[in-house]
């Protein structure tokens, strides 16, 4: 009888925090569940209601309008190659950095760590800035004729914007690799590149994985880089027509259809990847 | 970052680690290091969109018109050519005027019509000559001819123009001066006889003093030759960066918006952390998950998602009454509710990263003892949070300083208006462009690579100042 009285104000009490809470929590997660609702509001007007949604209609038509959208496509095409390319090229550079990283010593190592880690920490402003150098460089280059404003050019900015990060993170998640495996494969008289190709990298799949999901929600999701260097990605359509320019404000429901087709391959890579990406930062960043 | 000193003997030889690591400093060098020195230098110059990458044509354009007109200027038998058709030209304008001066007579007096006949017959003689001379200066102004191609005249397309104009008002009012309408004939008259003033005074001017005439011709192209190559020009950028209100405006703006939004979305991700742990809550890790959607929805969604909801015609901007395309604070009021937005989920996760120390048991301790919730939070959940949310909001702030994608996206960094900052003066410019969007915008918009790179050098060293700071104070605290 005691504890009865005792435990019902506490369950009263518990009932009325967690409807707090799931008040605060879906209001904080209100913006997509508004972006969705728009995308789908069968009148090309900003939606200031929910409620509009039962008074206009809900339609598909949008997500139909913009898969049928030939300038989509051309987009579409851009990003899938400028995506598939950034992935080859941040494998390719900086597993083998952050391996050298791990493995060798050699002078100014650490030194170089640490300056990866402070600039890459040091928040975006910088990389905006440095890629704003090198467009003016880039239009110097241009008045000697040599153009570099090129869809195969993005894929090394991105991967040069990336590869600070990517290498410490990688370096770390190779620190976790034991060492012995190398090394025993090195006494038995394999070669260094034997060993490498052959016993490393097998072992590190994971590294490879987070590389290329990295890679590939970077060039997928940026939209200012390719906008400075005008190569109209997919991101880069979106933002000029739909965020940057007025086309957004006559065609809501439509951009906002856009917007959530483009994020769905993010947002579905993001919750697969989460074992993975948490992973890679335990090992990586916590120990930091 | 502490880390094993190398006990263990060296595995592979250095070169190999070297091979491995270069291709990634090697673009990391190009990509970014380079055009970053490369702007330093940049930014003790007046580049623009105009000399960074000029035409080359034109500038082959400008050489050949001024080596033209040397020669035509030296030259004793071109000049004499060049003079004799305009030796003749000042007498028959003259003539020109004198007519269109007396047929204006007539029809302001209201004669008769036949009255006009003398001067036509002038004016058909007069137009003859004038004809002859325009197919000459095409001869003996002739760049081409000389061995000098370019587009551009010695004489101003304007002045041809003019002669065309001019042959045209003689031939119609020479030719049907008797049955014009009045105001048509009236109107030629009046057109002619500007056009031929004009038109004498720099023939005039080309047959007094030729040498003067093509001296302020060469004068100008090499003027215009001049604006399409860089020119070192010191510290001039910098100097008119601390005269431009605008610069002034956007530190201001920046240090305020670190001082607004860093508080704001330190204390939501703290709050919020405290209130999903807290074990009065079910159901703490749907919710916790729900939190982390603004960490899930790639960054343009976010933004197009927030520009609707926060339009004075959306649904955000509408209940709260703002206008984010009028008022400047709206804007920055808005500029402060995404960046939180956006924000919150990583101090949020530091947070309970460091509450997951705190065990259960503890806490459940401390209500049994009947501990109250203010001294819970202060003796035991403050001290094991306040590290980790220190350096996080030291690493957010770099954030906050760098602003760029956010008011961006929101509405570009407006709205236009009057800036006005004491002491140093007012200018038309975007009144919340932050430091970063400053020298975008100098660059996208105003071409004005010379004075961005100025600025962002400064920037640089803010964000240099920033990092030491944080440095200074992350060592301190581990």
């Amino acid at each position: 009888m005691k504890t009865v009285t005792v435990k019902t104000p506490l369950l009263i009490f518990k009932i009325a925090v967690t409807i707090i809470g799931i008040f605060i929590a879906t209001s904080l997660a209100y913006p997509l569940i508004y972006v969705v609702a728009q995308s789908l509001l069968a009148k090309e007007i900003i939606l200031t209601d929910l409620v509009q949604l039962l008074e206009y209609g809900v339609t598909l038509e949008t997500f139909s309008r913009v898969l049928r959208d030939p300038e989509f496509y051309d987009a579409l095409k851009n990003t899938l190659t400028v995506a598939f390319i950034t992935i080859l090229l941040a494998i390719g550079v900086v597993i083998p950095a952050a391996y050298g990283f791990s493995r060798f010593s050699f002078k100014g190592r650490d030194t170089l760590l640490y300056i990866y880690l402070i600039v890459s920490q040091a928040g975006g402003g910088l990389g905006i800035i440095a890629i704003l150098a090198l467009y003016i460089f880039m239009l110097r280059l241009a008045a000697y004729s040599i153009s570099l404003f090129h869809l195969l050019v993005l894929p090394f900015i991105y991967v040069s914007g990336m590869v600070l990060f990517q290498t410490w993170l990688m370096k770390s998640y190779f620190d976790q690799l034991p060492r012995e495996l190398d090394e025993a494969a090195f006494i038995d008289g394999a070669s260094w590149f034997d060993t490498i190709f052959k016993i490393t990298l097998p072992a590190s799949r994971a590294a490879f994985i987070i590389i290329a999901l990295f890679a590939f929600m970077g060039a997928w999701g940026e939209f200012i880089v390719a906008d400075i260097m005008q190569i109209n990605t997919l991101g880069r359509y979106i933002y000029r027509t739909g965020v940057a320019g007025q086309a957004g404000l006559m065609n809501p429901a439509t951009y906002a259809a856009a917007s959530l087709v483009f994020a769905v391959p993010i947002v579905v890579l993001f919750t697969l990847s989460q074992k993975y990406i948490g992973e890679a930062y335990r090992r990586g960043i916590v120990k930091g | 970052m502490t880390r094993k000193p190398p006990t263990r003997k060296v595995l592979f030889p250095t070169k190999v680690a070297l091979l491995l690591v270069l291709p990634s400093l090697a673009l990391y060098l190009f990509f970014n290091i380079w055009p970053m020195l490369f702007s330093i230098g940049v930014a003790f110059t007046d580049a623009t969109r105009y000399n960074i990458l000029p035409s080359p044509e034109k500038i082959q354009d400008l050489r050949n018109s001024i080596a033209c007109a040397e020669y035509l200027k030296t030259s004793t038998q071109h000049r004499e050519n060049a003079l004799a058709i305009v030796r003749n030209l000042d007498e028959t304008f003259n003539i020109v005027k004198e007519s269109f001066r007396g047929i204006k007579g007539i029809l302001d007096t209201g004669r008769a019509r036949d009255e006009i006949t003398p001067y036509a017959l002038n004016l058909t003689t007069a137009s003859r000559i004038i004809k002859r001379v325009r197919g000459r200066i095409g001869e003996v102004f002739n760049c081409v001819m000389f061995g000098y191609p370019t587009t551009l005249e010695l004489i101003p397309k304007g002045i041809l123009e003019d002669l065309d104009s001019l042959l045209t008002v003689i031939s119609r009012v020479a030719g049907s001066y008797l049955y014009l309408e009045h105001h048509i004939l009236y109107k030629d008259v009046v057109d002619g006889l500007n056009l031929t003033v004009k038109l004498r005074e720099f023939f005039y001017k080309l047959e007094v003093d030729y040498e003067g005439y093509m001296d302020k011709y060469i004068e100008s192209a090499v003027k215009e030759l001049d604006k399409l190559g860089l020119k070192f020009i010191g510290v001039g950028n910098f100097q008119r960066l601390s005269t431009d209100p605008r610069f002034y405006n956007s530190l201001y703006k920046t240090l305020l918006f670190v001082a607004t939004s860093v508080p704001l979305k330190v204390s939501v991700g703290v709050l919020l952390a405290l209130l999903y742990s807290t074990p009065l809550i079910y159901g703490k890790r749907a919710l916790r998950t729900l939190l982390l959607v603004p960490w899930a929805m790639p960054f343009l969604l976010s933004a197009i998602t927030w520009k609707f909801l926060l339009l004075p015609n959306g649904q955000l901007g509408g209940a709260l009454g703002i206008n984010i395309n009028v008022n400047e604070w709206h804007a920055f009021l808005s500029y402060n509710f995404f960046e939180a937005w956006l924000a919150y989920p990583f101090i949020m996760t530091v947070t309970q990263g460091a509450l997951s120390g705190l065990s259960r048991d503890v806490i459940e301790a401390a209500l049994v003892d009947g501990a109250s919730l203010r001294e819970r939070l202060f003796k035991v959940v403050f001290p094991l949070i306040a590290k980790p949310v220190t350096l996080a909001s030291i690493l957010t702030t770099g954030a906050s300083l760098q602003a760029f994608l956010v008011p961006l996206v929101i509405n570009g960094a407006g709205p236009v208006g009057e800036i006005n900052v004491p002491v140093i003066g007012s200018t038309t410019g975007y009144k919340n462009e932050m430091l970063i969007v400053f020298g975008y915008n100098r660059i996208m918009i105003d071409w004005e690579y010379g004075y961005a790179a100025s600025m962002y050098l400064i920037v640089v060293l803010i964000i240099l100042i920033y990092v030491s700071l944080w440095f200074t104070l992350s060592r301190k605290m581990r």
